[in-house]
Order: structure tokens, then C-alpha cells, then sequence
């Protein structure tokens, strides 16, 4: 982990679970952020400018997380961030994410993933994620 | 065929059989007569005849008899006349040509009056007979006996001087028949067709009209018109059309009390649907709900279980290096279990509290109800800073319900109450009879709700924004429960708030609201 100290924004009204988060990112070799809804991750995202954001989709009581991402894509200033959705969101409704390819305006974020996502593989999608966004090798493998 | 003609038929049929019979009885009869008086004619003309024959046969004065037969027969309406002597030989006749010529006793002329094997009739009377022309003829043959006073000197056998035959011609009698036949016919037709006119006119009026209009008015009735029938003059036919009037009217109220009926059912089975219809909503309604309710629940399970394994998954992958962030997510993990715990705890509470209407009931003291739920949250309260001031009476009308259902529901309250309230505040419980009701009221200094979530307050695991600021645990189904179990005791439940001054739930059970 030779990266230099890359933020990284854990937006989630779970506490404890954006604590173990930002655990994980930490060891990692980030700097790790949390907010616990979308109006204090919109506060953290224009101060600290993050490299990444690790969205959970349902918050609130509400689906927060879909229009915190549609809003941050809408926003010029954000253009290219990479947004990663987590989300237990599967067993609730029943049905599964269409993919980013197939419906970037319905699900506007680069990869999701269902909680809970254990540490190396919560890295190892943040590191492709960084990687493809600064224009380097996205090994989908 | 129609009854009416039918019956004019028959009728007519009947007449005419009577008045042929009538007609040829009496053209017989009148045959018969004109008969009668012709023989009665022939038998006088023959008397007188025989007397001036039997004078000049005495005397035997041949050519005076000659003349006589001869002037006799040659009289119109005589169509012959002629004498046989003892050997039945023609002796005189007014036809010359048949004058010795002899008859035998076998002729049906002489078997008439000699039938064989038996004595001579003394008198055959005049006889029918067909001419030789196809005329009829009335003959008559009779003997000319000798006087009484020659029988002193001639013998026995001389006492029949010859027969006399007489035929006289039936052409006038029968030319008068023709035309009494004729004329009779005539009468008899013309009196057959006017009695048959009036039999049919007095069977069309008397059967055939009221049966026409009886028909008519069945097919009318068929058809749903009621229209009643004026009733003809009288007899049977008036009766019967009284009747047909009286079974119209009766059937006419009997359709509309069938048609009554159906609306009535109509409008029975528009309910019933209706009801089947707003039940059958209800009921996916309650479906809706219990999935919504199991996809919450699930939802809730699943976070809180993610929350528990991520922390421990990062202590276990050497995430946290110092011990103070490592104890900090094993904390957070174990405060996510007790979460689990509780909610599970909560949902069972749920459970039992939708299964009130089927659980034992027996009477329950409100007053203790409110003691034992205020005891409860005592600790708590004052950990917190919060007074709890209970207002209850020392006695109270029971409520029906099972033990432990109102100390929930108090519980519930009073732990909301103490969760969102402030260090300093005060809580307080209040229980009052009120009118037709007992009151059960929770109060608190807290930071109260936005109208805009009082809607949502008491669905299953709604926690209001500010809620989940103030106090990051809660499941989210407190006041659901309280809901329920409220509702499950007869009661209602209302809140009024105000935000950053507090609220306040009431509680309202009817008194009186026992078993039956």
C-alpha cells in the first residue's frame, strides 16, 4: 500500500458501522471521513474534497443515499469522483442494482456492493476504483 | 279450427240432420196421403164400374158390355179396363187387341188376390204398380159376383161372373208431389239457413267474442300488460271473465312483489360485494403491511448484524492497531447485539400484543398497572436527571384485559418519555376517570415531534429524525406496540406535541367495557 494519503468519504447513519470503516480504511492507508447523513457529507465534500466516497444507500428511513449520489453527479465540481454504494438494500426490496452501464441516470455510481463487506474486499474495490478514476490499469479481475 | 266455429259447425251439422229427417217425413207422409186418395178414387171408380158391368153380364147382353168397357175405358185418367172370364181369358177390354187373351194363375196380376196354395182374398184394394211407360199406375181388380137371387137356380161355382181390372194413371198425383216436394225443399232450405244464421250469429256473440277476448287478454297478460277485461252481459262467461280479471290482479301484485323482492335482493348482493369488496382491500391491505412490516424487520436485523460483524471483522484483520480503537469497535459490536437483543424483545412484545384479542382476560387494576410501570423506569430516570411524578387516584374502575398488556404500554410511554427528555425535566403519569372514560397520560419536557411525523409515529420501526439525533438506540417499534396493545384492551391512543417543549400521549379506555 504505497499510496499516498488519499481521503476518503464514509457517508452512513450507521455510526458503528462507518467506525469499523473507517478502521479498515485507515489500516488500509487512507484518511478516512465520516458523516452521518447526507447533509454533513455534502458539508465534508466541498472542505475536505474527497478521493472517494463510500455512500450507503438507505438512510434516513428513506433511500437518502440514491439522491445524495444523483445530486453529487449533477454537481460539475464533483465530475469523475468515484462513488461506491453499499447497501442491504437487496433483502428489502427484492430486486437486484441494473448495472452502471446500463443505467447511469437510474443508480449514478461506479460500483455497490452489499453490506457487510469484509476488509480486503472493501479495499480491494477502493483501490480499483482510485486506480481507474486517475486514468490507471481498472483490473476488473 | 276455433271453438266458436267448432261449435257453429256442429250446431249446424245437427239442424241439418233434423230438418232432413223432418222433410223426408213429411214428403212420405204426403206421398202417402195423395196415394191414399187416388186408391180411395180407383176403388170408387171400380165400384161403379162393377155395378153397370154386373147388370148387363146377368142378362148377357154381350154388345151393351162392349160399349161400356169400351166408353169407359176410353175416359181420361183411365188407362185401361178389362174383364177376365172365369178361365181368366180376357173377355172385354178397352184396348180390343188384347180380347182373348188368356192370363195365367200364376201372373203376378192374378197372385195378387190368388196367392198359391191359399184361398182367393175376398178384397186386395188398389194396388201401385209401374206402367208400361215408367208412369205409376193405381190398379184395382175385383170380382163381379152373381145376385144373391140367382144363387136359388145356378150352382155355387157360377157365383163369380168375372173379374174386373181396373188401372187408373198416377200422373196428376205424381206431377202434384214433385211440386209439393219442390216447394217443400224450398221452404225447408230457406228456413235451415236462416235458422243456422242465427245459431251462428247467437254462438259468435254468446261464446265466440268472450272466448276471443279471454285468449286475447292471456296472450296481453303473457306479454306483462294487466289490463282487465270488461266483463260480458252475464252468465258463465261473466263469471269466468271475473275470474280472469281476479287472477290478473293477483298476479300483477304477486310480479310486483317479486319485483320488490329482487330489488331488494339486488341491493342485498350490491351490498354484500361491496362489504366482500372493502374486506378483500383490507385484507391486502394487512397483507401489504405484514410484508412491508417482515421486509423492515429484515432490514433492521440485517444492519445492525453487518454493523456487529464489519467491527469485529476489522478487529480480527488487524485494522485497529491501538487498543483504544480496538476496544471502541468491540463496543460498538456488543452495543449492536444488545440493539438485536432488544429488538427481538420488542418483537415478540409485537406479537403477543397482536395476539391480545385471543389471550386470557380477567380484570386489571389501572392504579397498580401505572405503579408497577413507573417503578420500573425509576432507575433510569434518575440516572438520567429526569424526575418521574406519578399522578393516580387510589382507586379506579378496573379495565378487562390480559395482566401484563397496559404495563407494556405504560413502559413503552414512560421510556420514550425519559429517552427524549432532557437532564432537569420532568415526566409525569397521570391517571383519571373521565366521564365514560379512564385516562392514562404520559408527559414530558422532551424535544418533542414535528406535526409533519405524527402521521407516521405509530408505524413499525418509523424513528423520527430528531428521535434518532437525540438517542442513537431504539428499534423503532415502541409506540407500534403501544398502539396495539391499547388497541387490543378497547382502548385509543392520541398524541399532541410540540417540537423542543415535549409531548403528550392520552390514553382513553370506555369504563364498563367488560366480557360478556
Amino acid at each position: 500500500m504505497s499510496q499516498s494519503k488519499t481521503t476518503i468519504l464514509v457517508i452512513d447513519d450507521d455510526e458503528d458501522f462507518a467506525a469499523a470503516v473507517k478502521a479498515i480504511l485507515e489500516k488500509g492507508g487512507y484518511r478516512a471521513l465520516c458523516a452521518n447523513g447526507p447533509k454533513e457529507g455534502f458539508s465534508l465534500l466541498e472542505a475536505e474534497a474527497p478521493g472517494l466516497v463510500i455512500l450507503d444507500m438507505m438512510m434516513e428511513g428513506k433511500g437518502a443515499g440514491f439522491l445524495f449520489s444523483r445530486a453529487v453527479r449533477k454537481d460539475t465540481r464533483y465530475a469523475g469522483l468515484p462513488i461506491l454504494m453499499l447497501t442491504g438494500m437487496r433483502e428489502q426490496t427484492g430486486f437486484s442494482f441494473p448495472g452502471r452501464d446500463k443505467d447511469e441516470k437510474w443508480l449514478p455510481v461506479d460500483d455497490f456492493a452489499e453490506k457487510p463487506l469484509g476488509p480486503k474486499e472493501l479495499l480491494e474495490r477502493v483501490g480499483r476504483l482510485l486506480r481507474r478514476a486517475s486514468g490507471g490499469p481498472a483490473s476488473e479481475s | 279450427m276455433r271453438i266458436g266455429t267448432r261449435l257453429i259447425a256442429v250446431t249446424t251439422a245437427v239442424v241439418i240432420l233434423v230438418f232432413a229427417a223432418g222433410g223426408l217425413r213429411m214428403l212420405r207422409h204426403q206421398e202417402g196421403f195423395f196415394l191414399g186418395l187416388e186408391q180411395e178414387r180407383a176403388l170408387q171408380a171400380s165400384a161403379l164400374i162393377r155395378r153397370a158391368l154386373s147388370r148387363h153380364m146377368l142378362e148377357n147382353k154381350r154388345r151393351d158390355l162392349e160399349w161400356i168397357v169400351a166408353a169407359l175405358g176410353g175416359q181420361e185418367g183411365i188407362l185401361s179396363l178389362s174383364v177376365f172370364d172365369e178361365k181368366g181369358r180376357i173377355a172385354f177390354s178397352s184396348r180390343p187387341e188384347t180380347v182373348g187373351t188368356r192370363v195365367g194363375m200364376d201372373s203376378p196380376r192374378c197372385a195378387h188376390c190368388h196367392p198359391p196354395g191359399r184361398a182367393p182374398l175376398r178384397s186386395a184394394g188398389a194396388r201401385l204398380l209401374r206402367g208400361s211407360n215408367g208412369g205409376r199406375v193405381v190398379t184395382v181388380m175385383e170380382p163381379i159376383r152373381n145376385e144373391p137371387a140367382c144363387r136359388a137356380c145356378h150352382p155355387r161355382e157360377r157365383a163369380v161372373l168375372g173379374t174386373l181390372e181396373v188401372s187408373l194413371s198416377f200422373a196428376a198425383g205424381d206431377r202434384l208431389l214433385a211440386a209439393s216436394k219442390r216447394e217443400t225443399l224450398l221452404l225447408l232450405g230457406g228456413l235451415l239457413l236462416a235458422v243456422a244464421a242465427s245459431l251462428s250469429l247467437f254462438m259468435h256473440r254468446q261464446v265466440g267474442l268472450p272466448l276471443r277476448r279471454l285468449r286475447e287478454a292471456t296472450i296481453r297478460v303473457a306479454s306483462g300488460d294487466f289490463a282487465l277485461i270488461p266483463p260480458p252481459g252475464g252468465g258463465e262467461f261473466s263469471e269466468l271473465s271475473s275470474s280472469f280479471n281476479r287472477m290478473t290482479r293477483q298476479l300483477q301484485e304477486a310480479r310486483s312483489r317479486l319485483e320488490e323482492w329482487n330489488r331488494l335482493l339486488a341491493a342485498r348482493v350490491a351490498r354484500a360485494t361491496e362489504e366482500l369488496r372493502e374486506a378483500n382491500r383490507r385484507l391486502r391491505g394487512a397483507y401489504r403491511a405484514k410484508s412491508r412490516f417482515a421486509r423492515d424487520m429484515a432490514h433492521e436485523l440485517k444492519g445492525s448484524l453487518a454493523a456487529a460483524e464489519t467491527c469485529l471483522a476489522a478487529v480480527c484483520a488487524g485494522c485497529a492497531e491501538d487498543a483504544r480503537t480496538r476496544e471502541d469497535l468491540i463496543r460498538r459490536a456488543l452495543g449492536k447485539i444488545r440493539a438485536l437483543r432488544e429488538l427481538v424483545r420488542d418483537l415478540l412484545h409485537l406479537a403477543s400484543a397482536e395476539e391480545t384479542g385471543s389471550a386470557k382476560r380477567e380484570p386489571l387494576s389501572v392504579v397498580r398497572a401505572a405503579a408497577h410501570a413507573a417503578d420500573a423506569l425509576r432507575e433510569k430516570a434518575w440516572e438520567k436527571g429526569v424526575r418521574l411524578e406519578t399522578r393516580i387516584p387510589d382507586s379506579l374502575p378496573p379495565l378487562w384485559g390480559a395482566r401484563l398488556d397496559l404495563e407494556t404500554a405504560l413502559v413503552n410511554l414512560l421510556d420514550n418519555a425519559v429517552k427524549y427528555s432532557r437532564p432537569g425535566g420532568t415526566v409525569l403519569l397521570r391517571a383519571a376517570a373521565e366521564g365514560e372514560h379512564i385516562l392514562l397520560e404520559v408527559i414530558d419536557e422532551g424535544i418533542g415531534i414535528p406535526a409533519s411525523e405524527l402521521p407516521e409515529l405509530f408505524h413499525e420501526f418509523f424513528r423520527g429524525e430528531a428521535a434518532r439525533r437525540h438517542a442513537r438506540e431504539g428499534t423503532g417499534l415502541g409506540l407500534s406496540i403501544v398502539r396495539r396493545t391499547v388497541e387490543g384492551l378497547g382502548g385509543g391512543v392520541e398524541v399532541s406535541s410540540e417540537p423542543g417543549k415535549g409531548s403528550r400521549f392520552i390514553l382513553r379506555f370506555p369504563i364498563g367495557k367488560t366480557e360478556a
